[in-house]
This record gives structure tokens, sequence and C-alpha cells, in this order.
């Protein structure tokens, strides 16, 4: 609501700006892309998630104090022969998270590769998250938190571990992404930056901030 | 302590001997000392199990008072010679502790409860007896004024006295005489006479003044139950020495426990940044100066040796008061907490006011981050999953198409922007391709 009110006309034209990111979801397959950004984005958990085909897409808004930063998720699908796909997806990217399931540490070990990839091939300026989902399932878990953070520390990655399942960190972690992401016009160049007022007629379904 | 044995047990290998001659000598054979010291062991185990059998067949009967308190003590030095040359310390266990005090009490109080019930009716009765305007001089009246107050035993069923036994001769002067406070019947022997002073001290001077000189009988129960009314009153008002300072030095164990449960909330609360360092600082003096005095009261009740006229078991629980209050004190400095530094003080509150500045910064930024409601996806059932084996980069390109449709068809023009850019990107893959 506040939002809506600095967005206003009579407002100084720095407020209420709108950004919108591309973000990748990489990693193996069934650790939990799926779920994660369908948690996201639709509040949603399916106990039989079915494979992603190709890359799933999706939207989603988050207010940032007197900013709105959109979401374009990219989710790819974790099989192998759909891994040709997944450079068209992370290179135009601001974002991505790298999922590895923690109760399977060769997952991790994918995950990983996944991060050596993006930073040598994707864009420099390109926000890693590295989420350790399953984490409902701490009674099996293979991959240590320690372990994972030291990952995560030593090469610049913001880290959690999330639960699809019971909602745990999922919306953290996009919010820590959209916090960390640069929101000011010089150093996004990638990112669009458009005007409330331009853009209300497109956010009414929408309803933000409501 | 997983199993509680008992019985005739040998101390060295625990075997479970029937008899005490049988565990003597199965001690002796067994277990023949490896030096010529356990003879002497051997000795004093044997005076043991010799005093355990008096005492098991009754024949100890001789009052503890006789024994020369010596004896007592060499006795000890003996039993501390062998528990030392066995060398057992290290595995005796604690045994059970069971408390009494609950029991005794409960007793004791039963007790009291009854007597004073009893002697509560005679002092009642008493005073009406000795109320104001009973009529004095006239037997006749007399008599049948008491007997209102007290209902009289029919003489013709008793007799012989209840209290000796011996049988009743009027000729020759054992007359039966009522008691006038329970009524029974009883002889001359066996009657008391309630005397004024008795009287006065009993019903604290409500005596109709108009009796000049008490002639009231009563049986030999009733007069011990108001001779032991008399005495609790005495010993009520004289205020003993010894209770008072134990009842002082019980106040002030009390307070100590209070002040120090003040004393750790203040110290967990200065930790946390609350309260202040002095007023922690005064309550530990506070503390401290009243376990101190507490200590000195229980010197001067454990110092034996200054009365010479006590008994050993009175000199013992005097010991004991004071090992109690010693070992109390003790524990209460053990526990009371250090007080922080100043220094460590003031660290840990510019510590917490950095955690309470990043939490302000984090919830400031927490605060207006909404989240929105409802994001958009196109679903994927609307096409069908088709052949496995297609090419990926073609399954995409259906995939956003189909996506495309939808994205059109909600009106969601940013979707439809990125998605018509990935389908241009795909299908100039799959043109480079083919």
């Amino acid at each position: 609501m506040s939002n809506r009110a600095q967005g206003g006309p009579g407002n100084g034209a720095t407020a209420g700006k709108i950004c919108q990111f591309k973000l990748v979801l990489l990693g193996e397959s069934a650790v939990g892309k799926s779920s994660l950004v369908l948690r996201f984005v639709k509040g949603q958990f399916h106990e039989y998630q079915e494979s992603t085909i190709g890359a799933a897409f999706l939207t989603q808004t988050v207010c940032l104090d007197d900013t709105t930063v959109k979401f374009e998720i990219w989710d790819t699908a974790g099989q192998e022969r759909y891994h040709s796909l997944a450079p068209m997806y992370y290179r135009g990217a601001q974002a991505a998270i790298v999922v590895y399931d923690l109760t399977n540490p060769d997952t991790f070990s994918r995950a990983k590769t996944w991060v050596k990839e993006l930073q040598r091939q994707a864009s420099p300026n390109i926000v890693i998250a590295l989420a350790g989902n399953k984490a409902d399932l701490a009674s099996k878990r293979a991959v240590e938190t320690a372990e994972a953070q030291a990952y995560a520390d030593e090469n610049q990655l913001l880290f959690m571990e999330t639960s699809a399942k019971t909602a745990t960190n999922v919306n953290d972690i996009f919010l820590a992404i959209a916090k960390k992401l640069p929101k000011n016009d010089a150093a996004n160049q990638q990112g669009q930056r458009l005007n409330v007022a331009q853009s209300a007629e497109s956010n009414q379904s929408g309803g933000c901030c409501k | 302590m997983s199993e509680v044995r008992e019985g005739l047990i040998c101390p060295m290998c625990m075997k479970d001997l029937g008899t005490i001659a049988e565990l003597s000598s199965h001690f002796e054979t067994a277990h023949p000392g490896p030096e010529a010291d356990s003879n002497e062991a051997i000795a004093s185990f044997k005076e043991i199990f010799a005093k355990a059998k008096k005492k098991l067949l009754n024949e100890d009967r001789a009052p503890n008072g006789d024994r020369p308190r010596q004896q007592e003590a060499n006795h000890v030095q003996q039993q501390q010679l062998v528990y030392n040359q066995l060398d057992i310390g290290e595995q005796l266990q604690p045994g059970f502790v069971i408390k009494h005090s609950d029991l005794f009490r409960k007793t004791r109080s039963d007790r009291l409860e009854r007597y004073n019930m009893q002697i509560n009716k005679l002092v009642i009765r008493l005073s009406k007896l000795l109320a104001s305007g009973t009529p004095i001089g006239n037997d006749k009246k007399r008599r049948e004024f008491e007997q209102k107050i007290v209902e009289w035993v029919d003489e013709t069923l008793v007799s012989r006295c209840p209290t000796c036994a011996e049988n009743f001769t009027p000729f020759l002067g054992r007359r039966k005489h009522h008691c006038r406070l329970c009524g029974a019947i009883t002889c001359q022997d066996c009657s008391r006479f309630v005397e004024n002073a008795l009287a006065q001290q009993l019903l604290q001077g409500e005596i109709g003044s108009s009796i000049p000189v008490l002639q009231l009988r009563c049986c030999t129960d009733c007069f011990k139950l108001l001779h032991r009314k008399q005495l609790s009153i005495v010993q009520g008002t004289a205020t003993d020495h010894l209770q008072e300072a134990y009842a002082r030095m019980k106040d002030l164990m009390d307070r100590c426990v209070d002040l120090k449960a003040q004393y750790v909330s203040l110290t967990d609360a200065l930790m946390a940044g609350d309260g202040s360092l002095t007023q922690a600082q005064e309550l530990r003096m506070a503390i401290l100066k009243h376990a101190e005095k507490a200590d000195t009261i229980a010197k001067r009740i454990g110092d034996v040796s200054s009365d010479p006229s006590l008994s050993p078991r009175q000199a013992q629980l005097r010991m004991l008061i004071r090992a109690a209050t010693s070992q109390f004190v003790k524990d209460l400095l053990v526990s009371l907490p250090h007080l922080p530094e100043a220094q460590q003080l003031e660290r840990l509150a510019q510590q917490r006011r950095e955690e309470a500045k990043r939490r302000v910064d984090r919830t400031v930024t927490q605060i207006p981050t909404t989240m929105v409601a409802g994001g958009w996806t196109p679903s994927v059932e609307s096409f069908s999953r088709t052949e496995e084996d297609e090419d990926p980069l073609r399954q995409q390109i259906k995939n956003i198409r189909g996506f495309l449709e939808q994205a059109r068809a909600a009106n969601k023009m940013d979707e439809v922007e990125a998605l018509t850019e990935n389908l241009h990107q795909l299908e100039a893959a799959a043109g480079l391709r083919s």
C-alpha cells in the first residue's frame, strides 16, 4: 500500500521504481528446483512434482523498500539431456540459484560444477545463490551445513538451506538475492527500470502490496 | 545403586553367610590378612560381631549412660583403624538416605494434639468449676454444682480403685472419691488436690476472687495432665537462650537463601545488560554478612566444651548443628556466581548495542519487504508432454510457444516480452544447427 502511495505521480522520480531480473535455477534432477520455485511463486507444494521438460517459466514480484523487484524465473530441467539448453538461460541472467539435495552428496558435487560453469560462462556480475534443499529431511542429511557454508563463503555465494515442503527459507533466499542485486541505473544495465505509472496497468491483476 | 544387599555379608568377597558364627569363621579362614596387623583387624571385627550378637540376643540391655565414655572412644578408634586397614574407601557407595523428619513431626504433632485436647478440656472444666459465683460453704449445693459440670461415675459400678487396684474399704478409711475434673472414681491415696497457685497459673488469674482456698480433688491422670500444662506455660514464657540462638541462626540462613535468589537473578540481568553493578555488590556483601553471622551463632551453639553438664547426645546434636551450618555456608559461597567486572559489562553492553543496531537495520529493511501474492506461471498441462526422444531444443520451442499463448491470453505483457525473446533465441539456435 505504502509502495503504491509512494509511486504515485506526485512523488519524486526515484521513488517507486521497478526492476526486472532474470533468474535461473540449476542443479541435478530431482533436487527440488521446480518445487522451490513453485513454493515461491504459487505458495504450493506437490509431493509428486513431475520432472520438468526443457525449462519452465515463472514470474514473481517482491517489494523491497521502495523498489519493486520482478523476477523472471527460468526453472531448467535437471535431466542431463536438457543440459544443452541451460547456457541459453543463464547467459542473460542476473541471478542464479544452484540447488542441491542435502540428503544426497552427489547433487552437491553437481552443484559445484554448475557454480564453476556459471563463473566461467555467465555474466561476471551474476549473483549466485546456493540452496541446500530438503532441509526438512535433516535426519537423512548427508551434506553438512558447515561444509556447504564454507564452500559458499569461498566462492562468494549466498547460501541457505531450504525446504520447499515446509517453505523454510524459500522466500528468504529469493529476497536475499533481490537485495544483493544492483538496483541503481548505472550498475543495472540489463535490469530494466520502469516507471510505476507506466507499468501500473500490467500490475493491476498482481495487486502489489495490497 | 543397582542393588541393595542385606544380611551377613562378608566385606571382602560379598558372599552371604547364614550366621554370625559362619561369617566370622569364614572371614578368619578365607581372608587371613597379609600382615600381622590383620590379627588386630580380625580382633576388632570379632568384637563388633560379638556386640552385634549380644544386641540381637537382647543381652545388651545396659543403659547407654552407664558405659564409660572412654571405652566408647576407644571403640570408635578401633573401628576407624579397621576401615583404614581394609582400604575400602574407594568401593564405598552411598546408601539410601531416608529422611524421618516428616514422620517424626507427624507422630509428634498427633500426640501433642491428643494431649492438648485433653488438657484443654480439663482447663475449661476447671475454669467453670472455679468461676465466680460458685456456691461455697454449702457442701451439698457445691456437689450438685460440680456434678452439673462434670458427670460423676456411678460409684456402685466401681469396686476397686482404677489407679492402684486396691479394694475400697469405707470403714477402714479407704473411701471412694470422685475426680472433679473427669468424674472418675479414685481412692484417697490416688487423688490429688488442685492448689491455688496451680489453678492461678493454668487459668491465668481468671479465678473468682471469692474462693479463698481450693479443695478440688482430682485423679492422678488429670493432675499429671494439668501439671504438664503448667510446665509448658512456664517453659513457654521463659525463653530458652539456645533455642533463641538457633531460631536466629535459622532466620539468617533463610534470609541468605532469599538474598541469593535475588542476587542470582540480578547477575543474570547484569549479563543481559540490565540492573546495576553496585546493587549486586551490595547484595553480595549482605549475603556474606548474613552467612558470617549465622556461622558465628553456629560456632557458639557448637561450642560444647563450655558446658560440661551436657549429655553426650546433646553435645553431638550441637556439633551436628554446627557442622550443618558451616556446610550450608560453604555451599552458599561456592554457589554464588561471580560478579562480572565493570570492563566486561562495558564490552557486553557494546556488543548488545551493535546487535540491537543490526537488528534495527535488519527490521528496517525487512518490514517493508512484502511478498506479492500470486506470481504467474503458464500451466504445463495445456500441451502434451510429448515423445521422450524428441530433440530437447525443439521440445523447448514447443514449450515456449505454449507459454507465449497463455501469457498473451492472460494479458501479461512483460512475460510475453521475455518469452518472445527466448523463443527467438531458441529458434536461432535451432536454425544454426539445422
